[in-house]
């Protein structure tokens, strides 16, 4: 149900620039041939430089708008309803008048409880009257169809029983963004004669008898990819974070976080055991205000000089589909010889004219970013992670993180699905492939996004990002909404 | 023609309905506790009607008189002539 709004932003329908359907190209911002003195490349091709002046700041355009306040108060009201009557059910489940069909714990003799807490409140009164909407099992190739089995509630969300049916919809909501997570053609001849040959389990990590020569081929590509000199992949998306940060920073260093990081970066930041300072979301006064008190003051007590500085950024926020203003943290990065840790999970393969991430996007040089990671599960349809940067960064992550030494080693045929994946974007094995689901990418973002602004939706993040946060406030319209989107 | 007139009441209602349901989180709730809830609010609202049919105009019409009576329209009127004569007598 659209929010109603009578009004559209003019200015976002103005300058996605579709009038043919044709994907925009970055030399739509050359108009006048000259920007601050710097000479723009040629028509149809970009510098490949970062330039300075307003280009990227042009194309540059975020939206997060207001929640307007009958729509804020409406939905405070509608949860305070629902937690009344969650504390008069909880009451007369307590005293036994209802019967209780929560997991409650065993409360021994003696004992503290282990799990009380008001999360479990939430979950048993609100959550789980609409918990149909999410965590919803299917029965085919996660791809861009799927078969969602049907479930069907007799006691109102606390039991589901499967009725047998399956219904066919089409995927919005997995990060499927080019299309690779299928059981196609293009990459399932080749993982299935890699699993033939090479098994499925590899049973041992990479320093013991787990490293194939498939690991070695795929490295390599990866560092090629991004171009960088040498790369290292970690079977698990957020083990890459989580495990990977203790062994680059420790006690006695500051990292600078952005407000909106992953939880694999904050849980990482936290067992580094440095000192972790957060600095509002994208804003670079703020950014720049905090790197230069550290530097000036040091360490807090002791005022000593620190021993690294790292800033943390994504380069799209997942929950927001905001892009971070990358030239401008690598200008300040330059300025106070910081370091600097780019994630780029839902970006590399999804943005920037080649696919090749934000970095790719904003034009800049590969080896500003110090560490560049990423993730496998989102753009190449398979999973685990990846960290490039320079040949001597990589030598010290292959001796010294967990994931290297005490993971398992990624599984054969995942490995292949991304060397298979990897070469169709890079245009070495089926180019026209790859554009196309590139170009396709950007156009579905630019249309989905026009689309929603026109019937009224408010939707946050930056026009280019394929991450599209619709947001609906209420929790019976999400749950409306979800029924109706599954049943449809 | 009737029919059809209230056919679209019968629709007009049964919207306006969905949505004060969907808005207020009374969809997602069982059908007991709807019924709680709506029985609740109908005798909220009904009370609420009952009081501004009953009482507003004579509470309207209660304040109206206490403006008049503080201000001093009517009584000072009176006292104007009563000085007008007492004036007459001393002089």
């Amino acid at each position: 149900m659209a929010t109603g709004r009578g009004e559209t932003r003019t200015s976002t329908v103005e300058n996605t620039k579709m009038s043919n359907g044709q994907p925009r190209n970055y030399t739509n911002g050359h108009k006048n041939g000259h920007t601050n003195g710097y000479k723009n490349g040629t028509n149809g091709k970009t510098n490949g430089k970062s330039e300075k002046g307003g280009r990227w700041q042009d194309d540059f355009e975020e939206y997060f708008e207001e929640t307007p306040y009958h729509i804020a108060i409406l939905t405070y009201l509608g949860y305070a309803l629902m937690v009344f009557i969650g504390h008069v059910r909880d009451f007369l489940r307590y005293y036994g008048i209802e019967q209780d069909k929560s997991c409650t714990e065993s409360n021994q003799e003696d004992y503290v409880p282990l799990y009380q807490n008001w999360e479990s409140f939430y979950t048993r009164n609100v959550y789980r009257r609409i918990r149909d909407c999410w965590n919803i099992p299917i029965a085919s190739c996660a791809g861009s169809h799927i078969d969602v089995q049907e479930r069907v509630t007799h006691d109102h969300g606390w039991n589901f029983e499967m009725t047998g049916k399956t219904l066919k919809v089409m995927n919005f909501g997995s990060y499927n963004y080019l299309g690779f997570a299928e059981n196609k053609e293009l990459c399932g001849r080749d993982v299935q004669r890699v699993t033939e040959k090479y098994g499925v389990g590899t049973c041992a990590s990479r320093q013991e008898l787990g490293y194939l020569d498939i690991h070695r081929e795929l490295d390599s590509l990866v560092a090629d990819f991004l171009g960088t000199e040498a790369a290292i992949t970690v079977p698990m998306g957020f083990a890459t974070n989580s495990m990977n940060m203790p062994a680059l920073v420790s006690k006695g260093c500051l990292i600078l976080s952005d407000e909106l990081n992953h939880a694999s970066l904050i849980l990482g930041s936290r067992l580094t055991g440095a000192l972790i300072r957060v600095y509002k979301h994208n804003d670079m006064k703020d950014l720049e205000h905090k790197l230069r008190d550290a530097v000036c003051e040091g360490q807090p007590r002791t005022h000593r000089p620190w021993k690294k500085i790292l800033i943390v950024v994504e380069g799209v926020y997942s929950m927001e589909g905001s892009l971070a203003r990358l030239p401008e943290i690598v200008s300040l990065k330059k300025k106070y010889k910081a370091y600097l840790y780019l994630d780029e999970a839902h970006s590399v393969g999804a943005m920037g004219p080649h696919g090749r991430g934000v970095v790719d996007h904003f034009g800049l040089d590969p080896h500003d970013v110090d560490i560049m990671m990423g993730t496998f599960t989102k753009s190449f349809g398979a999973c685990g992670g990846y960290i490039a940067g320079s040949k001597r960064l990589i030598r010290h992550l292959r001796a010294n993180s967990h994931s290297a030494i005490y993971s398992c080693s990624m599984s054969p045929p995942v490995t292949q699905q991304i060397i298979s994946t990897m070469s169709c974007i890079m245009g070495r094995t089926n180019p026209q492939e790859g554009r196309r689901r590139i170009q396709q990418l950007k156009w579905n973002t630019r249309y989905f996004r026009k689309g929603l602004h026109e019937r009224g939706f408010i939707i946050y993040g930056n026009k280019d990002s394929p991450v599209v946060p619709l947001l609906i406030y209420m929790p019976s319209k999400i749950a409306l909404f979800s029924r109706e989107c599954v049943l449809m | 023609m009737l029919q059809r007139l209230w056919r679209h009441l019968a629709d007009t209602l049964r919207h306006a309905y969905f949505h004060y349901s969907v808005i207020l989180c009374i969809a997602i709730l069982e059908p007991a506790e709807r019924y709680v809830i709506n029985s609740v609010v109908i005798v909220v609202v009904s009370l609420l009607v009952y009081a501004t049919v009953v009482y507003m105009p004579g509470h309207v019409t209660m304040l109206c008189q206490c403006f008049v009576h503080l201000t001093g329209i009517r009584s000072h009127g009176d006292s104007v002539g009563q000085r007008g004569t007492t004036s007459a007598t001393i002089s």
